[in-house]
């Protein structure tokens, strides 16, 4: 890194990563008309294995992959349970989310005999990666280089699901579906079946924005999610389910936490109020959005959705 | 068949249908136990039978079922009015925080009044949260789920704020809020448990708003809003009024929880004081499908999961957080319209 740079980019960037993969997945799954509460479930599960089988295997890689096929077998019950038993699918999600908080205990301590945070030393860690050149152009370098793996796999993610959403037949019907699922159903689309396979898919990208929360840190600490599932979901609902819209929703509620963390070294502001601020903004983001969408549509400035 | 034993058979599905779920989750719960427990059958005498086994611990059960009977009633009017309060959390916790504020700001009225304004304080304050919400949908179509999990989130922190910082006591060892004057306090009902008299308000509660929602016009117009908006809207109710009200009863429910809390159990307010009671009254509205007087079977239906995990995680070597494993299986069991159908096309030939 050079002197000329910016810390406020690069750690937005760093920050926003979770929001970004929470919110893509949950994108594919409101797409497809079916609202993911689990996202913050979800990303702790895979949180909390990315660290037990990193430890387990001492490699990243398998660390990673353990991680996310647990958070796919996980989403898997949450599916089969809302489509297979026909549950409600919003009370389903709640469940996921405690039992992954539950999860994350017994099993820490089954394995470790501790409940609080885990960690062990000399554990392999998710490291930032310097690219030659660009890093020494100001700016640039701050948002292109400096980062780990996963920040790098979050944008090529977001490119594929741009392609697959609008390009592909999979987005097609996973659009008709989101639409009218009664339409869809009779020009032959499985609904269920698509549905259930964005609900997957919402599970393999959280299990990424997990996974990035406890490597980076090389811990996993309770809570260590702290609300980023519920802020992604508002990101999916702000950025209309349109990737560029996830981008600059992530962007956003990426330097509001930036700025809450800063504030909280820099200022007299006492940490807990600054620890409410990311949820407040984003509050005070819905209602803006959604005044000014009113006032559009008054104005007969928006097209209907 | 004639239209009253269509009714009771509908019912028998529903209970049949409730019951299905909560014997899975102790099946797991069984099954949990085999699994994690190195001596599983003490373990499981403990967890089943250990709430049982001692006054103390019995009492201590039910006391833990007061604030899990308000934050129910709260879920379960909001439910019925087809509205969504996921911020339970931080209405408890503001409600409780509130009484202790006025508890320590106005520390000389006499006892029952103090400890009314206190209750009052906590309703008027969850009341207020839950309106905000409300607001927030009826004037400009925010999503009540989102917002109600959003400001409570906040609150959450500010309440921790309030704790650790101005309103700490510095006196005492544990990290905790200065204490209401002691006459203040509801009185014990069964010493040495920490039952107090709260149970006989959170047991009223649970008339009352069985009363104002199968009884009232208020009620009426509620139930038909939470069924179906745009019927509603036909039949000459101002539906927009129906997203505050009914969020702010529920709110109001679920502070005075956190105030009962208070004013019955801790005195004091501190960082851990919620631990799930919000999230908790959402379990328990569902098991009770919504229904305000089957929130009290159902509360302590919930409490005894987590006492029995509690009691075997002293005597035994499981650690309390299985408790809150089988308490999300009856969360995705409860709503599964699989098994409530099955009994249905049983009993309704």
């Amino acid at each position: 890194m050079n002197e000329l740079s910016f810390p406020a980019i690069s750690s937005t960037i760093v920050i926003m990563t979770p929001f970004l993969l929470a919110a893509m997945g949950g994108a594919f799954s409101a797409i497809s008309g079916v609202l993911n509460i689990a996202l913050e479930g979800l990303m702790l599960n895979a949180a909390f294995f990315a660290i037990v089988f990193t430890n387990l295997t001492g490699s990243l890689v398998l660390g990673i992959t353990g991680a996310i096929l647990a958070t796919l077998l996980l989403t898997a019950l949450f599916g089969a349970v809302a489509f297979g038993l026909k549950a409600n699918i919003f009370i389903c999600g709640l469940a996921t989310n405690f039992l992954a908080i539950a999860m994350s205990i017994v099993l820490a301590h089954t394995f470790y005999g501790r409940t609080g945070s885990i960690q062990f030393p000399g554990m392999p860690r998710l490291v930032p990666l310097n690219i030659p050149i660009v890093e020494n152009i100001p700016i640039l370098g701050d948002i292109f280089s400096g980062h780990n793996a996963i920040v790098y796999v979050s944008w090529v993610l977001l490119i594929i699901a741009a392609i697959v959403i609008n390009r592909t037949p999979f987005g097609m019907r996973l659009r008709a579906v989101g639409v009218n699922e009664k339409a869809a159903k009779a020009i032959g689309i499985n609904a269920k079946r698509i549905q259930f396979t964005a609900l997957l898919i919402s599970g393999f990208t959280c299990a990424l924005g997990g996974v990035v929360l406890t490597l980076t840190l090389g811990a996993f600490v309770p809570n260590v999610t702290s609300g980023r599932g519920w802020i992604a979901l508002v990101i999916v609902y702000l950025g209309r389910k349109k990737p560029i819209g996830i981008l600059i929703g992530s962007i956003v509620f990426g330097f509001v936490e930036y700025m809450s963390n800063n504030l909280q070294t820099t200022s007299d502001i006492p940490s807990g109020l600054l620890l409410s601020l990311p949820f407040f903004a984003t509050v005070v983001a819905l209602v803006v959005y959604s005044v000014v969408e009113q006032t559009m549509a008054k104005r007969g400035l928006l097209k209907t959705k | 068949m004639e239209a009253t034993q269509i009714q009771l058979r509908t019912r028998l599905a529903t209970f049949l249908g409730i019951l299905t779920a909560v014997g899975t989750s102790l099946l797991i719960a069984v099954a949990l136990i085999f699994l994690l427990s190195k001596d599983p059958t003490r373990t499981l005498y403990y967890y089943f039978v250990g709430p049982f086994t001692s006054k103390f611990v019995f009492f201590n059960m039910i006391e833990s079922c007061i604030p899990i009977i308000f934050s129910g009633l709260g879920i379960a009017v909001a439910f019925r009015s087809g509205v969504t309060n996921l911020g339970g959390e931080g209405q408890i916790f503001a409600g409780a925080m509130t009484a202790v504020l006025l508890g320590t700001w106005f520390s000389y009225m006499p006892g029952f009044i103090g400890t009314a304004v206190l209750l009052l304080g906590g309703l008027m304050m969850g009341a207020l949260i839950g309106s905000a919400s409300g607001l927030l949908r009826m004037k400009w179509n925010v999503s009540d789920l989102l917002t109600t999990y959003l400001v409570s989130s906040g609150l959450v922190h500010i309440v921790n704020y309030l704790i650790l910082g101005p309103y700490r006591d510095p006196a005492k060892i544990r990290i905790q809020s200065v204490s209401i004057p002691d006459s203040y306090m509801l009185p014990r009902i069964a010493t040495p448990s920490y039952l107090h008299a709260g149970l006989f308000g959170a047991i009223l509660a649970a008339i009352l708003v069985h009363f104002l929602m199968k009884y009232t016009h208020t009620g009426y117009h509620l139930r038909v809003t939470g069924s179906n908006r745009q019927f509603a809207r036909y039949g000459g109710i101002n539906i927009r009024r129906f997203y505050v009200m009914p969020l702010a009863i529920s709110g109001g429910l679920i502070g005075l929880g956190g105030a009962v809390q208070i004013v019955g159990r801790y005195q004091s307010c501190f960082t851990d004081l919620t631990a799930g009671l919000g999230w908790a009254g959402i379990g328990v509205a569902l098991i009770a499908r919504r229904n305000p007087l089957g929130v009290l079977p159902a509360a302590l239906f919930y409490v005894y999961l987590q006492s029995g995990a509690r009691v075997a995680m002293m005597n035994s070597d499981v650690t309390y957080e299985i408790a809150a494993i089988i308490t999300s299986v009856i969360f995705y069991l409860i709503t599964a319209e699989v098994t409530f159908e099955f009994f249905r096309r049983r009993l309704l030939k």
